[in-house]
Formats: structure tokens, C-alpha cells, sequence
């Protein structure tokens, strides 16, 4: 179950000739997304289906890694697990919205709980949050509409 | 016929008696009855200057309490100004011997102070002991300026008699006042008493207020109130007012007896007089709203923790729905995105991966399942109809199926290993529950080993046990977590300080050792954790052991 081996490009071969062109000219134009979850199974689905839309992905299991992925490169917007280990969904935007380099990158969340998580995440500064369980093309379509009105 | 027997005619004496009484009985205001004696006495006797003294507390000085026979403002003047009866002949001696003194020429006289005489040009006077039961309380003064007067026994009589008039009015009014004011302090005291109640904070000040108020009231030089430990073996101060007393002080020590036996004890001391009885009592009634307060108080206390109890009691639950929520909605949005992806057209996900996708949506439905398992057996095992229904269960068999039924949880992750002694073991106990035992062991030994270990199942028997261990190579459990593990709702959190979400690894419900537990001990068995040699954690289940065939 465990994709944290392959490449992030991978997913995106195996549905990339749903999306005209290939997929590195896709992810100049459309954007990339840091996927921030623990629970390989989601993350790996998050993945094929943004990949699928034509973006690229990098997938962090826990917030260390992926604040480790955000000073390598800056990422077009954050998906992100609340609940990851070593720095938590919370600390972590938090620490997002202080660099100057991330503070407008868009976070989306990902919740079991409307109330009070996803509350606090939107006070801490998170853009938007999604609801466990969720459809993968309903995340596909919010990132979409998020990063549209971002540019 | 018609022969009325004409009325005795009342002698002047009989006249200013019922005049004075009169007067004395019209008013309990004290300085309203105290003008209107001397304004009568004066009238009465033909006295030019009437006044009354009284003595203060410890009888040391004269207090001058009205004054007739001079204008208002000199009267006004004349009040502020107490005497020492030290210095005072004349009082001394009324005072002392309780009889009346009458002088007809003040001028000669030595016992008279001179330069009052001088200064209002006295001729004659008559001082009469105001005495209440027994104890002189104070003087009335009679005075002649206009000129000297030869007193006359009836004279001395009938102002002997307004005297005494006056002494009961005195001490009614003085008692009036007393009482009025003892009603407005025990009021006062009652208001603090119930203001502890209503804020069940700041009990010592309200006693503090409260004993200041009993300290007034009776005139006390200080007191001090002190509760006991719960152990009442010994007690702390809890309120304190004036010095601290000599060691010659009187003092007056009640007890405060609550419902529950004693709480502590209220002392007041004078270093004058010691308390009289109409004193104790009113002492005995702080007494009792200095219990209330602080019986109240202990309330207030115990219901703000019961509140407290509460309100840590709502928190777990909350935070238990919320774990369900999360434990039930990851698994859940596996299902969902793993489906979702299969279903949508076209499919062009090679085979394999189709397969682990599938296989990841069976895995998810058995975290649901095993979830929802643990939830109905809590649950379960908490109600009143909870039996068992103990029968021979064969340990290999029921390691073997638990081992299978958590294949799909391991997947490629970590491998089973199993051990069992050759030939069969069994024991006594019901076969579902003593595998969601297994179950719930092997599935936590999973949930915290990392990847490419191994989770090894044994057993062994001996001494007519059998004893049945899961061990994991995981980060471990903490000594002080080995016991709380098995507590409802504890979840062995480790997260950085701080960041508490950011807990590692699997989080959990806090159910599944709980539930092992009471299960097994169900059972008559026992169940612990302990720490693996070489890192990891093990956990033993113990039960008796059964010969199949005796049973």
C-alpha cells in the first residue's frame, strides 16, 4: 500500500492520457501540490486523481517532511492532513503563513470534523477544508476553483 | 345615696412620679427620654440646671448625656466633653456609696469642684445615683442658682424617685438601642453569611467581617475564629480582629458545630469585664451564622468540584466522539477514493493496481469492522446483561483463525510469525470473545510495528496456566503507561510537546485493551504489558488451563 517509493510522476502516467500533452508540460502550467498525509492509501488516491487533472504532486507522510519539501521548493498549494505526525496539520500552517515565501500559498484541509478542527484550521489560516469522507474529484474540483482565484 | 367617695388627692410626690414616668416610658431613644427627665425634673423640683451622667463601659469616665437649663449651642459643647471620675468628688462618692448627696451651700462645701461652681454660680445641689439592678450607672445632677435650698427629706425623696424613674427608662432605652443594634449586626452578620454562600469565594473575608461584627457587638478588645483540618487533629486560623489578648484577658470561647460534627471555634476576649449572659448568647448566634457561612462555603466547594468532575467527564466524551468521527471517517475515506477511482471511466489502472486497490478497500472495511466491533462490545461488556457463556476452546485453533482474520491488516507490511507447543491446549471461555482478545493484540502489535518487522504470537503452558503473548517490535510503551493502557479511553499519545495533533502513528479509539481486559478478567484470567527485551512491547494473557477430556 505503500506509494512513498514511486515517484510522484508515476500516478501521473497511469491517467495522464486522460489530459492532452504530457504530464511535465501540464505541471508548468497548472501547478504543484503538496500532499500532507499519513495514511498512504488516501494520499496515493489524492495523488492519481490531481496528476489525472494535470497537476504534479509530492506526497509528505508527516509535517516534518513537508516542511523539509516547502524549503526545497515552494509549492503552488498545500493539501493537508490535520492530523500527521512529527508536526501536526495546525502547527504547520501556522508556520506556513509566518514564512514570507509560503504565507500565500493556499491550504486546504483535510478533516474528519467540520467542528472545531476545521474551524481552527480556517482561523490558523487555512483557505478551505474538506471533509472526511470526500470524493476525489470534489477535492480536484476546490483546488481548481482555489487556485483560479489565487491568480 | 349618691355619696361619691371623693378621689385622694395625689400628694406632689405621687404627681412627679407619674409625670416622670410618663416622660421615661413616651420614648425608647435613648438621648429623647435622657431631655425629657432632666426637662421634668427641672420643672418639678424647681431646679435651674438638671444633667444626667453616665458612666462609659469600664466606669472610668463620666459621659455628660443631657443637660437642662442652658441654651442648645453650650449643651451641644457640653457633650463632647466626658470627665474623669477620678477627679470628680462629688460623683465618686454617689457612685461609690449608691446614696444621694444633697449640698446647700456649694460654695463651702469642699466636696464641690470650684471652678464650676464659680462658673455658674451654683447656690445649692443634689446629686442622686442612677442605679439599675443594683449597679449604679451613672449620676443626676440638681442644681439651684437662683437661690441656695434647704432640701427637704420629701425633697430628696421625690428626686430619689425621678432618679430612679430615670434608671429604668435608661435601661430600657440603652436596652432598645442594644437590641436594635444586635438585630442590625446579627442582620449584618446573616448578610455575610449568606454572600459566602452566593460566591463561595472569599470565605475568610466574610468571617473576618463577620467576627469584626461580633467584636462590636459586644464590646470585645479582639477575637479569632479557627477551622479545623479534615483530620481535626489539628486546625488553622482563619480570621483574627484587635491585639492579641493578655494573658489576664477574659475570653469566651464557642465551639462551631456543623452537621457533620465539629468545624472549628470562634474566641473573644475582653480585657476588661467578662461577657455576660445576654453577651454569650448573642455571641452563641455568630457562632451559628459563622458555621452557616462556612458550611455553605464547603458546599459551594464541593459542588464547584462536582461541576468540575462533570465537566472533565463531558470533555472525554467529546473527545471520544470526535476520535469515533476520525476513526471511522479515515477508514471510510479509503473506501470511497479507492472506489471512486476504480469506477472511473476508463479505467486505465494496470491490474496490479487495481488489485492492492481492492484489497485496500477490503483492509479499510475491516478497520470499520473491527472498529465498530470494539464500540458494541464496550458497550456490551458495560451492561447488565453481559453473560458468558464459557465452553472448551482449543488455544491453537483460536490463535490460528485470529492470526488469518489479521492477514489483510498486516498486508506487506510486517509478517505474523506463530508459535505454539505441539498438541492442543485448552481452555474454558467464550470462542467470539476470547478472539476479539487475540484480535485486538495482534491488530495494536500491527498498528505499531514498523514496517519489515515481525509480530510473533505464542503460547505456552504450565503450572495449569496457559499463557498466550503477542509482542511487537514498536517504539514501546513507557513504564508509567504499562497499567493505563488498559484504562477506558487511554490512548497512548506520543506527540511532540505542544503540537499535540501531531500524535504518530495510529491514534485509536482508547476501547481495545480496555475491552481485552475485561474480557480476560471475564474470564477469571489475567492481562498485562510489559517491555520486550530488545525493544517493543509484549502482551500476556494468562488463564487457567482445561484437560478436554474431563470436561
Amino acid at each position: 500500500m505503500d506509494q512513498a517509493d514511486l515517484p510522484p510522476s508515476s500516478a501521473a502516467t497511469t491517467l495522464a492520457v486522460l489530459a492532452a500533452g504530457t504530464a511535465a508540460e501540464k505541471a508548468s502550467t497548472m501547478g504543484r501540490i503538496l500532499i500532507v498525509e499519513d495514511e498512504a492509501g488516501l494520499a496515493e488516491v489524492l495523488s492519481l486523481h490531481l496528476e489525472a487533472a494535470g497537476y504534479e504532486t509530492v506526497v509528505c507522510h508527516d509535517g516534518l517532511a513537508a516542511l523539509y519539501e516547502v524549503e526545497r521548493q515552494t509549492p503552488s498549494l498545500v493539501l493537508l492532513d490535520l492530523h500527521v505526525p512529527q508536526i501536526s496539520g495546525f502547527r504547520l500552517i501556522q508556520l506556513l503563513k509566518q514564512r514570507g515565501e509560503t504565507a500565500r500559498v493556499p491550504v486546504v484541509v483535510i478533516t474528519a470534523l467540520s467542528f472545531p478542527e476545521a474551524e481552527d484550521a480556517l482561523r490558523a489560516g487555512a483557505d478551505d477544508f474538506i471533509q472526511k469522507p470526500f470524493l476525489p474529484d470534489e477535492v480536484v474540483t476546490r483546488v481548481g476553483r482555489l487556485l483560479a482565484r489565487v491568480s | 345615696m349618691d355619696s361619691a367617695v371623693p378621689a385622694p388627692q395625689p400628694t406632689r410626690h405621687d404627681a412627679v412620679l407619674a409625670e416622670i414616668a410618663r416622660v421615661a416610658g413616651s420614648s425608647l431613644e435613648l438621648d429623647v427620654v435622657l431631655d425629657r427627665i432632666v426637662e421634668r425634673a427641672a420643672a418639678l423640683t424647681g431646679a435651674d440646671r438638671t444633667s444626667i451622667w453616665l458612666l462609659d463601659r469600664n466606669a472610668r469616665r463620666l459621659l455628660p448625656s443631657a443637660l437642662f437649663g442652658m441654651d442648645a449651642a453650650f449643651t451641644a459643647d457640653w457633650k463632647q466633653r466626658p470627665l474623669e471620675l477620678a477627679d470628680e468628688q462629688l460623683s465618686r462618692e454617689v457612685i461609690e456609696t449608691g446614696r444621694p448627696v444633697a449640698i446647700e451651700d456649694a460654695a463651702a462645701d469642699p466636696r464641690t469642684d470650684k471652678g464650676s461652681v464659680e462658673f455658674f454660680g451654683d447656690k445649692s445641689i443634689l446629686v442622686l445615683p442612677l442605679a439599675r439592678r443594683g449597679t449604679v450607672i451613672g449620676t443626676l445632677f440638681m442644681n439651684h442658682v437662683r437661690q441656695a435650698y434647704r432640701f427637704s427629706d420629701e425633697d430628696v425623696a421625690t428626686a430619689e424617685a425621678i432618679a430612679g424613674q430615670a434608671a429604668i427608662a435608661i435601661d430600657n432605652a440603652q436596652l432598645y438601642g442594644f437590641a436594635r443594634r444586635v438585630a442590625m449586626q446579627l442582620h449584618r452578620s446573616f448578610r455575610h453569611a449568606g454572600e459566602a454562600l452566593a460566591s463561595g469565594a472569599d470565605l475568610g473575608r466574610h468571617l473576618n467581617l463577620m467576627l469584626q461584627l461580633a467584636v462590636e457587638t459586644v464590646g470585645a478588645d479582639g477575637g479569632s475564629m479557627e477551622l479545623f483540618e479534615a483530620d481535626r487533629r489539628s486546625s488553622f486560623a482563619v480570621a483574627s480582629v484587635g491585639a492579641t489578648p493578655s494573658p489576664a484577658a477574659h475570653r469566651e470561647r464557642f465551639e462551631l458545630r456543623g452537621d457533620g460534627g465539629p468545624l472549628g471555634a470562634l474566641e473573644l476576649w475582653s480585657e476588661t469585664a467578662a461577657f455576660e449572659d445576654d453577651e454569650r448568647e448573642l455571641l452563641d448566634a455568630f457562632a451559628v451564622h459563622a458555621r452557616s457561612a462556612i458550611e455553605h462555603a464547603r458546599l459551594y466547594a464541593s459542588l464547584q468540584e462536582e461541576r468540575e468532575r462533570a465537566r472533565a467527564a463531558e470533555r472525554r466524551e467529546a473527545d471520544f466522539s470526535s476520535m469515533v468521527s476520525h476513526e471511522l471517517r479515515t477508514p471510510l475515506a479509503l473506501v470511497r477514493g479507492y472506489a471512486a477511482t476504480l469506477l472511473r471511466p476508463p479505467t486505465l489502472l494496470p491490474p496490479e493496481k487495481a488489485r492492492r486497490f481492492i484489497e485496500g478497500i477490503d483492509a479499510a472495511a475491516l478497520r470499520l469492522q473491527r472498529l465498530i466491533d470494539n464500540l458494541l462490545s464496550a458497550s456490551r461488556l458495560e451492561s447488565e446483561m453481559f453473560t458468558l457463556v464459557p465452553e472448551p476452546v482449543e488455544v491453537g485453533a483460536l490463535v490460528r483463525l485470529a492470526v488469518a482474520a489479521s492477514l489483510l491488516l498486516a498486508g506487506e507490511k510486517c509478517q505474523i510469525d506463530v508459535n505454539l507447543p505441539p498438541g492442543e491446549l485448552w481452555i474454558l471461555g467464550d470462542p467470539d470473545q476470547l478472539a476479539q482478545v487475540i484480535e485486538n493484540l495482534i491488530g495494536n502489535a500491527i498498528k505499531y510495528a514498523p514496517p519489515d518487522t515481525v509480530v510473533a504470537v505464542s503460547a505456552a503452558t504450565g503450572d495449569g496456566r496457559v499463557r498466550l503473548s503477542v509482542r511487537d517490535h514498536g517504539p514501546g510503551i513507557p513504564a508509567d503507561a504499562l497499567e493505563r493502557v488498559f484504562e477506558k479511553f487511554y490512548r497512548l499519545v506520543l506527540a511532540p510537546p505542544g503540537d499535540e495533533h501531531a500524535a504518530s502513528g495510529p491514534r485509536g479509539l482508547g476501547l481495545g485493551l480496555y475491552i481485552c481486559r475485561r474480557i480476560v478478567e471475564a474470564h477469571g484470567g489475567r492481562i498485562w504489558a510489559s517491555a520486550a527485551s530488545d525493544g517493543g512491547s509484549v502482551f500476556t494473557v494468562e488463564m487457567a488451563a482445561r484437560s478436554h477430556l474431563t470436561e
